[in-house]
Formats: structure tokens, sequence, C-alpha cells
């Protein structure tokens, strides 16, 4: 069962979310994409969801990074190596060296 | 948005799109009452580009999401971790009790034939939120100190626990709701205030007769429909008088008749319960005042109760076991309990069988059953255990009495739906076969409400941990007692259990009145297509639910 328990502070994990959900939205609007048509392409099954994501509540699950990937423009690693440093920050700086 | 199509839970704003003051308020008192009740979450909002609103509540632990909430398209979305697909509809009301269904175990099964226990509107989302965060909690969790980091817990002993708490957010809630100010006091009951996780062990602990529970969830369930009874529990320490100490649980049924000004309440009171021992006596205590006590089995009143007061009536259940820890007495419903407990003996376990309200405008009154007896089903689980070697009486409770002593007129509540029809038939036979396709059993996904579905990762769907061999946990057997033998179960029933206990290595099971759930542990069959859920009725009133692998039960694999 994945389990991926983040301890950092409660404020935080909120933090790091949040600033993976401004570096989405600004990816998204780069591509001229709506909420809607984002989560179109990525399977959400309801749009508000991109908002949530955005506004730095919750996390995109594993299983859809390369759909998000494809769909904001930016190469899968690179996507995820990204994503990483935001919701995985321990991870990412023993991966990572950062 | 003016579309007013939209079944809204509240009132519906009227210009903006936004939600109304009155939805939010409905989301942050949820909010309030679930941290009352020791469920640590976070809430957040929020409108998408398009302006159409969301809420989210979070595990304040992990900041995972546990349910999202929007109006999209003049539709309300609901996602869970209850479901993998998000439910959408104009109902919200629909949406939630739809999203309760699914999950038999966080709430009372069905009661007897095609009722179905019943939540008050105010209280449903609550429930669900309150479920929810258990469900999003089946997971592992990761040690400091390194190790499996898989944290061993007793699955039974933890759906007691989730009960418990949802029962006490569940009264939080209405707690906060009353103005009252008797409520009000009542309401300064420690249990209903655990802010803490420290404080919601006090639960646990108060939580461990099943009997207890499911009356409880039963009885806050009754309350809440009739928008009058408070329900409180109280692990109260009485005394008998004697050198010996009881410690005794307490229900208490607060049913409050208030002043005039407060002018909205229904005139319906709770005016007696009736208990069952382990004898199949009957014992009736009333409502009021107590001021005397008289009365023994068989049905003769224990308590004359005085005529509710204008400030309200106490109806105190005694549910007792013997302990050898010393006691005191204490709360507000001690002077009921003593009298109850003066007329009962306290060496058995209690179960409160029937309740009897009464219309004041009206002058009607009415019967409620809130338990039957496992009698039947207990004794075929019994045998089942023997055919597979296994000691039955170190798991299964008692049968407290036959069905025929609650078999009186009854009337669960207006919400009351049929989902089966089961044929009459003998005693020891099934009744009949609900859910002949198996329910599917939520499957949630890692992250909690992800947005997605379909391929989302598939998690223990229920509630309960797996320690293995389960049945041979450290929690206590709940009752020992020996089942009554002069039933006759149906031979069927017994090859079905018998046939999956064979099967399945790891199981636990849960027994709350006369529903007993016999659960597969094993995480890898959870993640099987064939899991799912097969409730038998009993003919006695009894439910018997397996959750596993339905391969594993003869009469579907035939």
């Amino acid at each position: 069962m994945y389990s991926n328990p983040q301890k950092l502070s409660e404020s935080g994990v909120l933090e790091l979310r949040q600033q993976a959900g401004r570096w989405l939205k600004d990816l998204r609007e780069a591509r001229g994409l709506s909420q809607r048509s984002l989560a179109n392409r990525v399977g959400a099954d309801y749009y508000t969801f991109i908002s949530q994501i955005e506004a730095g509540r919750g996390r995109i699950p594993p299983d859809r990074y390369a759909a998000w990937a494809a769909a904001l423009g930016v190469e899968p690693k690179t996507f995820v190596q990204t994503l990483l440093r935001y919701y995985d920050p321990v991870t990412y700086a023993i991966v990572f060296g950062d | 948005m003016s579309n007013g199509l939209v079944l809204s839970f509240f009132r519906r704003a009227s210009q903006s799109n936004d939600w109304s003051q009155q939805e939010l308020a409905e989301f942050y008192r949820v909010e309030s009452a679930l941290l009352q009740s020791g469920l640590s979450v976070t809430t957040d909002q929020g409108r998408s580009d398009e302006g159409d609103p969301w809420f989210v509540f979070c595990r304040a632990d992990n900041d995972e999401v546990i349910a999202h909430f929007a109006r999209v398209d003049h539709e309300y979305v609901v996602a869970s971790c209850f479901h993998p697909v998000p439910a959408r509809g104009r109902d919200f009301r629909s949406l939630i009790r739809d999203m309760l269904d699914l999950h038999p175990l966080m709430l009372p099964v069905r009661r007897r034939t095609g009722q179905k226990v019943f939540l008050h509107p105010s209280a449903m989302l609550l429930a669900m939120l309150a479920s929810a965060y258990f469900l999003s909690n089946d997971k592992e969790v990761v040690s400091d100190h390194g190790g499996t980091g898989s944290e061993s817990r007793s699955s039974l002993f933890s759906l007691l626990r989730e009960k418990a708490l949802i029962i006490t957010a569940l009264a939080v809630a209405w707690l906060e709701h009353h103005d009252d100010p008797a409520l009000k006091s009542l309401g300064g009951s420690p249990f209903f205030h655990n802010s803490s996780s420290e404080k919601a062990s006090d639960v646990v602990a108060a939580s461990h007769d099943p009997h207890l529970i499911n009356d409880l969830l039963l009885a806050q369930n009754f309350g809440l429909g009739a928008h009058r009874t408070l329900l409180q529990h109280a692990s109260d320490h009485l005394t008998d008088g004697s050198a010996e100490a009881v410690r005794e649980h307490t229900i208490q049924l607060s049913s409050t008749t208030p002043a005039p000004s407060h002018g909205n309440s229904s005139n319906i009171d709770l005016t007696a319960a009736t208990l069952t021992d382990s004898s199949a006596n009957n014992y009736s205590a009333g409502a009021g005042h107590t001021d005397s006590a008289v009365g023994g089995p068989d049905g003769v009143t224990g308590i004359q109760g005085s005529p509710p007061s204008p400030m309200g009536s106490a109806l105190a259940v005694v549910m007792g076991e013997h302990e050898s820890s010393a006691s005191q007495p204490t709360s507000s419903g001690t002077e009921a309990s003593d009298s109850v407990n003066s007329v009962v003996p306290n060496n058995d376990a209690f179960q409160i069988t029937q309740l009897e309200i009464s219309n004041s405008s009206t002058g009607s009154g009415q019967t409620i059953v809130l338990s039957t007896s496992p009698t039947t089903l207990g004794t075929a689980l019994q045998q089942a255990f023997q055919q597979v070697g296994l000691d039955a009486n170190h798991y299964l409770q008692t049968p407290l009495a036959s069905a025929d002593d609650a078999s009186a007129s009854h009337n669960v509540g207006a919400d009351q739906s049929v989902q089966s029809s089961p044929v009459p038939a003998a005693e020891g036979s099934l009744n009949a076969v609900s859910s002949i396709n198996p329910v599917p059993v939520s499957a949630t996904s890692e992250s909690g409400v992800s947005g997605f579905s379909g391929s989302a990762e598939v998690s223990q769907p229920l509630s309960l941990s797996t320690p293995a061999n389960s049945q041979t946990s450290s929690t206590p057997p709940i009752s020992t007692a020996t089942p009554d033998n002069t039933a006759t179960p149906n031979a069927q029933v017994v090859q079905e259990v018998a046939t999956f206990l064979a099967h399945t290595p790891n199981y636990e099971i849960t027994i709350a009145g006369a529903n007993v759930v016999i659960v597969d542990t094993n995480l890898s069959d959870a993640q099987s297509h064939d899991f799912g859920v097969q409730t038998f009725d009993m003919s006695d009133g009894s439910t018997l639910s397996i959750v596993g692998i339905m391969q594993h039960l003869p009469f579907l694999s035939a």
C-alpha cells in the first residue's frame, strides 16, 4: 500500500504544496489551458480538482504524472523531479542532493 | 447562477455561484464537531477559474484531502475515499446517503426485514466525513525508528473506536446545534469534549461492549430523527452499595421539553426502554426523574418515573459488568442509573431491545425495536466454527434473547427503505439472501481524494487493519457465554460460514447487537475483483454479513 507521510510540520507541507500549485498553475496558463480543459486532458473526474491542486490542497496521484506532464508540455522526468521537490522533499534531497 | 433545480442540503444562495452562508456554516459546523470529537481535520475552500466553488476537508496530520465538495454545472459533486468515482447530483442529501450506504460497516446495517437505520439529514454529512476520516486512515504508518512501519492494531478495536468517535461527533454536533441550557450542561461531559488524540483513547476504553456501541448508534439515530433526543454516553462509575464495586457503562437518553419560547420542537418524548439480559428476561425502564424503583423480570416496569419536567426528563439505562476497580457515583444520570441498577442484576450484560416513545400532542405511542438477538445465528456460527476446529465460544457473543421477545410492532422511522423482501421461513432457516450481487467495497486512492477514478491503486477498503491471525489477537473476547443450543440453524448457513472460514486464513468477527460481520482481513484478497459483501437475513431478525472473496461462499459459487 502506498504511503508517503511527510515528516514536515503541517504548515511546511502546506507551504510546499502551495508552491507546487503555483508552479502547476503557471504551466497551465502558459499553455493557454483552462482548468476544465486540463482536467479533461489528465482524466480528472471533476475539474475543480485542478483548482484544489493549484491551491495547494492534495497531490497529483503518481499514476497521473505522465498525463499531467504531457498536458502541460513538460518532459516527464523533469516534471516528476520538480514535483518530488514539493511533494517529498526528503526523498528529493537524498536523490538529487539539493 | 439562479437555477433552482438543485436540491440543496441547505438553502441555495440567491445570486452568487459561491457557497451560501448556510452552506459554509454547515461545513464549518461539521468541522467543529469533528475537531471536538478528536478527529483532527482542516478545511479549505476556493473557486475554480470558472467561478465554481469547492470545499475540502483534509486530515491535519498529513494534509491529505478526505472529501471534496463542489458545485459544478448546477450539480453537486462529492468525492471522497468512500468511493472511487465521485457522486454527482442535484440532491446533496441523496449523494451523502448513497455514500453512507456503500459502507455497511461504518454504520449499522439494516435492522430487521428491509429496514434501515436512518440518520437525520443534518447528521449524514458528519457521519460521512467521520467515516471518510477513518477510511483514509487505513494506511501504514512509518515509524521514526525504522521497522516495518506497519502499525499493528486490532481491527475490531479500531472499528469500535471509530464508531464511538462517529457517535461522539454526531452528539457534539447535536449539542452545538441546540441552545437549550440543559443540553449544554450535559455537553460538559468530557466524553463530548475530546479535543486531543489522548482523550480519544478514553473513548476507546469505554467502547468495548459491542452492544453498547450498537445501541448508542441506534439510539442516536433515533434521537436525531426525532429532533428531540440527546444521547449522552458516559463511562460512569456507580456503586451498588455493597463492598464489591461495580463499574457500569451508562447510556443516558435525555429527552427534553423546552420552554414554550423555544417554540420549534416536536412533542416526541422517550417514555420507556426495555432491556434484555442474558437469560432473556426483560426489564422496562421508564423515563423521568426517578424516585422509586420496583419490578423485576418479564416485562415488569422497573422504574416509576415522573412526567417530563419542562427542563427535560432523563432515562438512564445501565449496561453493567463486574469489575474490581473502585468506583464513584458521578454524573447527572446517576440517580436514574442507580434506580435501574437496583432492579436489574448487575452480573449480566444488558442490551436495550426496544424504546417506547410518545407524542404528547396526539397522545399516540410508538414502540421502536432496537435490537433483536442472534439466537439462531449464534448457534449457526458456533457450529460452523466447530466444523473448522475453532472454539466458537471464544469469539461469539451469547444470544441475549429469543427473537420473539422483540417481535412487537415497530417503526424505525419514515426514512426506512426496503432493500430486500425476505420470504417467511421457519425458525433457523435462511430467510432470504439480500445483495445477491456482491456489493463492491470501496477502492481507495492512495492519496485519498485524487480527482480520478478507475485505475487508482486499490488499498484496503475497510477501516480494519490486518494483524496476522487476527482472530487470535489480543483483543479480549466480547463474551464467552454459551449460545442457546435450542435453536436449529439452517445447515446451509453453517456450511457457508464453515467453507468461508476454511478458505480464509485471516479474518475478524465484529458483532454489533444482532448483526455479525465476518471480514476477510487479507490485504491481497481485498484487492480482488471477487471481494464483496454478502448479507444473510436470519429468521430471528439477525443478519450475517460476510466480507471477503465471494467465491469462497458455496452458495454463490454453485
